[in-house]
């Protein structure tokens, strides 16, 4: 184990960030700029197909989930079924149905959940809100813990403290985010009630400005906290690499040989030169964050999009479930391809 | 780690002081002599579904693993030998799926399967092949250039046996380390999907049994979380943090990217 | 050694997330003027609570606060006149008259005997949402007799008209809803414009909250609780919701609860606690049409010898709950029978017998065989709303006697299909379904489980047909005189249990603990309420604020 953690002191965590399989985005080749839009092109037509053959395909289907909340008094027979087939448009050719929905997404148009019968997009947009005031808590914390503890780190490279800090995120790095955020939610918030239990405001508050947020705060905080560590490691680990890499650097021995304060070299020259890698982690951080705001929502029973789409999932809402999905998944290619053009703009050797 | 998680799966029958499924006490029960960790919400031992699941755990890493390693190893070899046309979409294709976000599609697709053990495999066997099948490749490629690929088919040697000659041998190591990792998260997301409740909860796992911890009524009260929803934790910890390593300790050795 | 600043940094961020943390909940004011605000569990974004689109149980609930019935029940379960001024049957039970008093619609305009006509034809003539609970039986002929009388003519007598119909229909307004072909298509409030004791004052999404505030100008009186107010808890855990001060009152699981749970609740004298038998019962079906054993009454009656009911209801719900009948009704049900009803005590021995004289002989191995020498073995469904572990017992108790069993985990909404095709062996269902109408509601329950032609498949008892059985079910149906009915109902009981279709597992005890400072007037309605709803949100007691009449409490 000590060899290990010796590895990946070395300064170097590519292999270990590669290794994150499904959290991590596409490692990026250098390309043109069009294939990758074009890819992106091509990855939103397979998700918004996806969406559209999956629940089609599959045994059971959207009938048969209505059907079996159908009350005693209604009478569950095939002509019942053909009449729902026809409201819901799904006694129609597959063909025809998919230019249906095409063109029903093309302005938005998300269909109504089967559930509470309400139009989908209509709910997402509330959700969306709160799930990225969730993100951007959650973020914020993580660089708050991630990016000073992994500047201090690489500052004291191989010093008890690196190697205990490092131990620690790497540990963490481990623990699945759903063990940590149960065991804290029904620890803190449950048991110890340190926390509020569940939501993300207080229910029927009429509070205004400073109050409303201290609210939003409160409510934020143990969700935001569990996500954040999540997160913090790999802005550790990056940090804290690039750090490495900054140390030997000729400005810091001139600085030295200047007399500068050990305090302003570590921040304001080496740190700030490490932080750009990063920057180039943004996109794998979005990534993560989707999946872990699916869990926390869910344990914390906070109010977004993770949550919404377990519910739908709970009770066969398809259309809830589609709309959940697709924004979830459009949001996270969307955000590659962006970090991907913005990488290609900063990067000296695919800016050409 | 890694090997005392595999030792307990293997050796779960004679290490297990019950079967994972007996009725040996009253539901609840607090640990003692007869029950190390107490009992759980049917009576049953925990510490016996704890030893128990690591064999789950050890199906769905292997199984998984090896249907990731079929399809990646195909795809990989057949873009690296073939190159050309056939290269180019297949890592288009490989790009498309390494661009999707697993965790909602999994979701998606598990909810509509309905909850099973082999369907939660195949689920992740479908998504988690593409990095293995860039690497496959890159290896191929690399192999190819250097020559001896060509040299050992001019002597007449068909696809078939130069993989089965040069390639394999050649991509085993890093294949090994890829495959670990793979199976580290193929735990993971298995434990994922059953703590969401899309697994199969009838089955003796690590992840079913903290979904039945956390969604009993009894966990807020009593330390009762102690011995039930903590343990299988740190066991699930353990188990993806040793593949981690052991993926870690491989890598330097065998990614190129690694020597400078 | 730690950097200073990035320690104090990190200490500073964790103490001031817990004093946040820790800042106790906002007081409220939970009475106003003696009339309280009551907060309850919300069950999620269940729609509009509108009489033609509210989803399931929970949903008729939230739309019963807008809308309002013909006749209502209170806690002694009699259907009281509510929208109705008094109601009438004549002697041949087919005809139900009906006066209706002075009451005028949220938007000023008169409720009259129009609009009961109208919605009957609306609900009866349209396609909805099988998401209903109570869509009136068709081929009733609804006349308008007058602006405040109307009568329903029936075909046949029906006992269970007067719940079913009068004690369900939400009567809608016409002059709205004849505007609107699709009610399922219109978001707006029109369609949840209603003539009952309350209406929607707030509904957030994403906060999951909803309230409901009274209307002072209610015809039976200004209601007496001022507010109601629905909030969405964790894990769906009511009582960790009334702990932790977020609610006012919280159910017990459906699938039943253990005493550790009740416990902080009895013994602290702010809470009061209030149990109803029966609110849910877990029955195992056998697919009768697969042949070989499970159409062998022997194999059957063996089971159940072989499963320790009592023991189960000990174990799993320390005491909470009942064993269940082979007659499928619970000894609460008033039409609950013991006598002829025959008993399958637990008796290994006994069970052993039967399945020796079936031909199935016991190996080596502890494992029975099939008279053919096939193994014993069958595959038991579990739907997620059945606890894993009473299925484990059932497994562990029948293996006892070498029969062998798989689980396999089911989704509740695939139920319905393996139920229609059939295509299982065994499945442990829960009773009821989302519709909710418990096991103490109207014999007539039994026509959906023992009749060779239920109204709906979900728990229909699979291969099961006794012309005799349909005949008294249909018998009992039209007999209004409850003695009569009784008989009926001992018959059909003493019957099923002895073809044993079914092997009823046990029922579970509901519980409701409430802040008794804020209000006490809670009660499980017998029978239910509606079709036959058995939890406890029945809306009189909001209303009065007691839990006899419909006289306001000032």
């Amino acid at each position: 184990m000590a060899g290990t953690t010796e590895a990946v002191a070395a300064g170097e965590t590519g292999g270990l960030l590669d290794a994150a399989g499904p959290y991590s985005p596409p490692t990026r080749p250098r390309r043109r700029w069009w294939v990758a839009v074009v890819g992106y092109v091509v990855t939103v037509y397979v998700l918004v197909t996806f969406n559209f053959l999956i629940p089609r395909l599959l045994p059971g289907g959207p009938i048969d989930a209505l059907m079996a909340f159908g009350s005693p008094t209604y009478v569950q027979d095939d002509h019942t079924r053909a009449n729902l087939a026809r409201y819901y448009k799904l006694d129609e050719s597959m063909p025809r149905q998919y230019v249906h929905y095409l063109a029903g997404l093309s302005h938005g148009d998300l269909g109504v959940s089967i559930y509470n019968n309400v139009p989908v997009r209509r709910d997402l947009g509330g959700k969306i809100a709160w799930s990225f005031f969730l993100i951007v808590s959650a973020t914020a914390v993580s660089a708050l813990i991630g990016i000073p503890l992994g500047v201090h780190s690489g500052w004291k490279r191989g010093k008890p403290v690196d190697r205990s800090l490092l131990g620690f995120f790497l540990a963490y790095q481990n623990l699945p985010i759903f063990v940590v955020g149960a065991t804290a939610f029904v620890v803190f918030a449950g048991k110890l009630g340190l926390f509020p239990y569940g939501g993300g405001s207080t229910p029927f508050n009429d509070y205004t400005g400073v109050a409303r947020a201290v609210d939003l705060v409160r409510h934020v905080s143990l969700p935001a906290l569990m996500m954040g560590l999540d997160a913090a490691t790999y802005q550790y680990l990056v940090m804290r690499s690039s750090m490495v890499g900054e140390l030997g650097s000729d400005y810091l021995l001139g600085g030295r040989a200047k007399g500068l304060a050990e305090r302003r070299l570590k921040y304001r020259y080496a740190g700030r030169n490490a932080l750009l890698p990063v920057v180039s982690i943004i996109g794998l951080q979005f990534s993560l964050a989707i999946t872990s705001v699916i869990f926390i929502e869910r344990i914390f029973s906070y109010p977004g999009l993770g949550n919404y789409m377990f519910e739908a999932v709970a009770v066969r809402d398809y259309p809830a479930m589609q709309g959940a999905f697709l924004v979830l998944t459009l949001t996270v290619v969307t955000v590659n391809l962006l970090v991907d053009l913005l990488y290609r703009r900063l990067d000296p050797r695919t800016a050409a | 780690m890694l090997a005392l998680v595999v030792a307990t799966g293997v050796l779960a029958p004679w290490l297990a002081p019950y079967r994972p499924r007996a009725i040996t006490g009253l539901p609840y029960e607090s640990p003692s002599g007869a029950h190390l960790l107490g009992t759980n919400d049917a009576g049953a031992d925990i510490l016996s579904r704890l030893i128990w699941g690591s064999r789950t755990t050890l199906v769905v890493a292997v199984s998984a693993t090896a249907l990731v390693l079929a399809v990646g190893l195909a795809v990989g070899l057949v873009a690296g030998l073939r190159g050309g046309i056939v290269d180019a979409v297949m890592m288009r294709l490989v790009d498309v799926v390494l661009g999707l976000p697993v965790l909602p599609l999994l979701i998606f697709i598990a909810t509509l399967v309905g909850p099973s053990l082999r369907a939660s495999v195949l689920v992740i066997g479908l998504f988690l092949w593409p990095q293995t099948a860039r690497v496959v490749r890159s290896q191929t490629l690399s192999l190819r250039s250097r020559g001896f690929v060509g040299i050992a088919r001019g002597f007449g040697g068909g696809t078939l046996y130069v993989i089965r000659r040069h390639l394999v041998p050649a991509l085993g190591p890093v294949i090994a380390a890829n495959m670990v990792f793979v199976a580290g998260l193929a735990v993971s997301i298995e434990a994922g999907l059953s703590f969401l409740g899309l697994g199969d909860p009838a089955a003796v796992s690590w992840g079913a049994e903290l979904q039945r911890a956390v969604t009993s009524p009894l966990i807020q009260t009593g330390s009762l979380w102690l011995w039930w929803l903590v343990p299988f934790g740190l066991a699930l910890t353990f188990a993806i943090f040793g593949c981690s390593l052991i993926g870690v300790a491989l890598e330097p050795r065998f990614n190129p990217r690694w020597r400078r | 050694m730690m950097d200073r600043r990035t320690f104090l940094k990190a200490m500073g961020g964790a103490a001031g997330a817990l004093v946040l943390g820790s800042a106790c909940n906002p007081g409220r004011p939970a009475t106003v003027g003696g009339r309280p605000t009551v907060r309850v569990k919300s069950w999620g974004d269940l729609g509009s609570p509108s009489p033609f689109i509210y989803v399931a149980g929970p949903g008729y609930w939230r739309m019963s606060l807008l809308f309002d019935t013909l006749t209502w029940p209170d806690s002694t379960g009699e259907q009281l006149p509510w929208l109705a001024s008094s109601y009438h049957r004549s002697d041949d039970g087919l005809v139900w008259s009906v006066q209706l008093r002075d009451v005028k619609w949220a938007d000023g305009m008169p409720l009259t005997s129009r609009d009961v006509a109208f919605t009957y034809d609306y609900y009866t003539s349209r396609i909805f949402t099988p998401l209903l609970t109570g869509v009136p039986r068709k081929g009733i002929d609804v006349r308008v007799t007058g602006d405040r009388s109307v009568e329903f003519r029936l075909q046949s007598p029906d006992a269970t008209f007067l719940q079913q119909t009068l004690g369900t229909m939400p009567i809608a307004p016409e002059h709205v809803f004849s505007k609107i072909a699709d009610p399922q298509a219109v978001f707006d409030k029109r369609v949840f414009m209603g003539s009952g004791a309350y209406r929607l004052a707030s509904k957030d999404v994403n906060a999951d909250t909803e309230s409901y505030v009274a209307r002072d100008d209610y015809y039976l009186g200004r209601p007496y609780v001022r507010r109601i107010e629905m909030v969405g808890v964790p894990n769906d855990d009511e009582l960790a919701g009334l702990r932790a001060g977020v609610l006012d009152g919280g159910a017990s699981a459906a699938e039943g609860v253990r005493n550790e749970v009740l416990a902080p609740f009895r013994d602290n004298p702010e809470f009061g606690l209030i149990s109803a038998p029966a609110g849910f019962a877990f029955p195992l079906f056998f697919n009768m049409t697969r042949g070989g054993a499970l159409a062998d009454l022997r194999f059957r009656q063996a089971c159940l010898h072989a499963i320790d009911r009592n023991d189960m209801v000990g174990r799993l719900l320390t005491g909470n709950g009942e064993a269940g009948s082979p007659g499928w009704l619970p000894p609460s049900n008033p039409y609950y029978t013991s006598d002829g009803v025959r008993e399958y005590p637990f008796d290994r021995t006994e069970a052993a017998r039967l399945l020796d004289e079936g031909g199935y002989r016991r190996l080596g191995s502890g494992d029975r065989v099939n008279p053919d020498g096939s193994p014993l073995h069958f595959r038991l469904h579990l739907p997620d709303v059945v606890p894993l572990a009473l299925a484990e017992l059932v497994v562990d108790s029948l293996g006892a006697v070498g029969i062998s069993i798989d689980l396999q985990r089911i989704d509740l909404v695939h139920v319905y299909g393996l139920k229609v095709a059939p295509n299982y062996d065994l499945i442990i269902q829960s009773y009821p379904g989302p519709a909710g109408i418990g096991p103490n509601a109207d014999p007539d329950q039994l026509r959906a489980v023992f009749h060779s032609n239920p109204p709906s498949q979900t728990h229909k008892a699979t291969g099961y047909s006794n012309p005799e059985v349909d005949r008294l079910i249909d018998a009992q149906l039209a007999t209004y005189d409850i003695d009569e009915r009784k008989k009926l109902v001992a018959q059909i009981q003493q019957i099923v249990a002895q073809d044993l279709p079914v092997a009823m597992l046990y029922y579970t005890d509901f519980f409701y603990a409430f802040r008794r400072s804020v209000f006490d007037q809670w009660y499980y309605t017998p029978g239910g309420f509606s079709t036959g709803l058995s939890d406890v949100y029945n809306k009189q007691p909001y209303i009065t604020g007691r839990k006899v009449g419909v006289q306001v409490r000032d």
